[in-house]
């Protein structure tokens, strides 16, 4: 599972923009409309689209998009 | 032809149940090499290792981390030339990369191999002079050898290049614990400096979790760049609902009985504008949602917005619950006039329904009352002077200040009391 790929996907669809393109250093406010409400969407959506659930300190050391996908790949290499 | 061959390729791995013959007869993936290489490695099963990583490279897999992984057989076997050529092997792949290349060192210090880690970040000083991220690592290094005078030493030296950031933070928290109340020169002069407490002072806000009241806290933390995640930061609820969520242990919250949508809120700010607030009716809550009737498509009814944000609460509640349980953060609770003592711990006692929990009030100064009250060790009251109207545009307003003085000695008291808080 590309895990890059499906963090992008879920970002085009959180923003509905299918041609946005994620980068590792990207942080809250980096994009309209991202705010902490937003940031809810995006895990809720990774925890659907790769079969996991974070635990909050794992939520809680997420701060860049490039931390999410480390995150995912994480939780998907654990199960 | 070659899907039936393949297809004989997928079938065998599970007649043979072994894991390295599954790795030969399927398509590897470099993630499942360097996994099963990892644990060869741990079993110090050398050859097995090797083998696994050469048929791996006759496939044309490559990548970086392979190298890492050869530079591991050849320590293991005391061969540290041609360990040292493997670490070469995986810098060459991106020489012009810093980052890549202190990935070196960080492996290294996962083998906890200090010396050879202190080899290559010689190197790199040398290759990269004006890297900040270079005496990161070094300060990273002082510290894993418990050489705190140096690690604040490499930090000071960074400041020379580039300014300190939340990266380091946690070394600075490293060092101030490890030089035990006996500083040397630079770590006094690193613990003093402006820049360092502000980052101390940011780390000290994100440990702290808001039980509402109002969003001032929430703005606060924002103020300092965090962003955190949680129930209660755009919300608010009445006191003694909050103490009785907390004694049902957060149970029906957010339920499909309970769950409902609100175009306006009682007792938030913003109740005018056209945002759709989520309530629970059974606790009286109420929290922004940053969701306006603009915001949303027009053929959404009001129960597919609901539907739509109420796995978002569920998920802060599950978020709450093991924070409480975990017991690791402290909560602010930011009280409207009138609470006496015993409403603080009784909301206390509740909040510690599921786990050891800290907590600090806010309240408004009172005459012949002190601003900072400890009820009990787990428990403060502080005081300001008045509540903060919040907003990007007011970050200078001179309550703030307090603000700062009340988290930053907050947290020197929980952490007096409970160590474990630091460096979570």
């Amino acid at each position: 599972m590309n895990i890059n790929q499906g963090v992008q996907e879920v970002f085009q669809k959180a923003f509905g923009n299918p041609r946005l393109i994620i980068k590792h250093n990207m942080v809250t406010g980096d994009l309209k409309e991202w705010d902490s409400f937003k940031n809810v969407e995006i895990l809720l959506a990774c925890e659907a689209r790769f079969g996991i659930q974070f635990r909050s300190k794992e939520i809680d050391a997420i701060r860049s998009v490039g931390d999410l996908i480390t995150a995912c790949e994480q939780k998907l290499n654990a199960a | 032809m070659g899907k039936i061959i393949s297809t004989v390729i997928d079938i065998k791995p599970k007649r043979v149940n072994n894991r390295l013959m599954s790795f030969f007869f399927s398509t590897p993936k470099i993630e499942d090499v360097l996994s099963e290489a990892r644990k060869l490695l741990k079993e110090s099963k050398l050859k097995a290792a090797a083998d696994l990583l050469k048929k791996a490279q006759k496939k044309n897999l490559f990548h970086a981390e392979l190298c890492l992984a050869w530079s591991q057989i050849h320590a293991q076997k005391g061969d540290q030339s041609s360990q040292r050529a493997a670490i070469l092997e995986f810098i060459a792949e991106h020489p012009n990369d810093v980052l890549h290349h202190l990935k070196v060192v960080d492996f290294l210090l996962s083998e906890n191999d200090h010396h050879n880690a202190q080899y290559f970040l010689t190197e790199i000083k040398r290759r990269f002079p004006l890297s900040g991220f270079t005496h990161t690592s070094q300060a990273l290094l002082h510290c894993e050898r418990e050489e705190y005078e140096l690690a604040a030493g490499s930090l000071l030296q960074k400041q020379e290049v580039k300014t300190l950031d939340d990266g380091d933070t946690k070394l600075i928290l490293r060092i101030r614990k490890g030089i035990a109340g006996k500083p040397g020169n630079n770590a006094l002069k690193l613990l003093s400096d402006a820049q360092v407490r502000h980052l101390l002072l940011r780390y000290a806000y994100e440990r702290f979790e808001s039980l509402g009241g109002d969003c001032e806290f929430g703005f606060h933390q924002r103020r300092h760049g965090k962003e955190p995640l949680s129930l209660f930061r755009w919300a608010g609820m009445p006191r003694e609902r909050m103490v009785e969520l907390f004694n049902n242990q957060l149970k029906d919250f957010a339920s499909i009985e309970t769950a409902a949508l609100k175009p306006n809120a009682p007792g938030l700010e913003g109740g005018e504008s056209l945002e759709f607030y989520f309530h629970d009716i059974k606790y009286e809550y109420y929290s922004h949602t940053s969701t306006t009737k603009k915001s949303v498509n027009f053929v959404e009814t009001e129960v597919d917005i609901l539907n739509k944000l109420r796995p978002h609460f569920l998920m802060l509640t599950r978020k709450l619950r093991e924070d409480l349980e975990d017991g690791e953060k402290v909560f602010i609770y930011k009280s409207r006039p009138g609470l006496s003592i015993e409403n603080c711990i009784e909301l206390h006692d509740a909040l510690c329904t599921l786990g050891n929990n800290k907590l600090i009030i806010i309240l408004l100064k009172e005459e012949g009352k002190t601003d900072f009250e400890v009820i009990r060790p787990n428990l403060l009251i502080a005081r300001v002077t008045s509540w903060w109207g919040g907003g990007a545009s007011e970050y200078t307003h001179p309550i703030t200040k307090e603000w700062d003085f009340i988290i930053e000695r907050a947290y020197q008291h929980f952490v007096t009391h409970y160590p474990e808080l630091d460096l979570i």
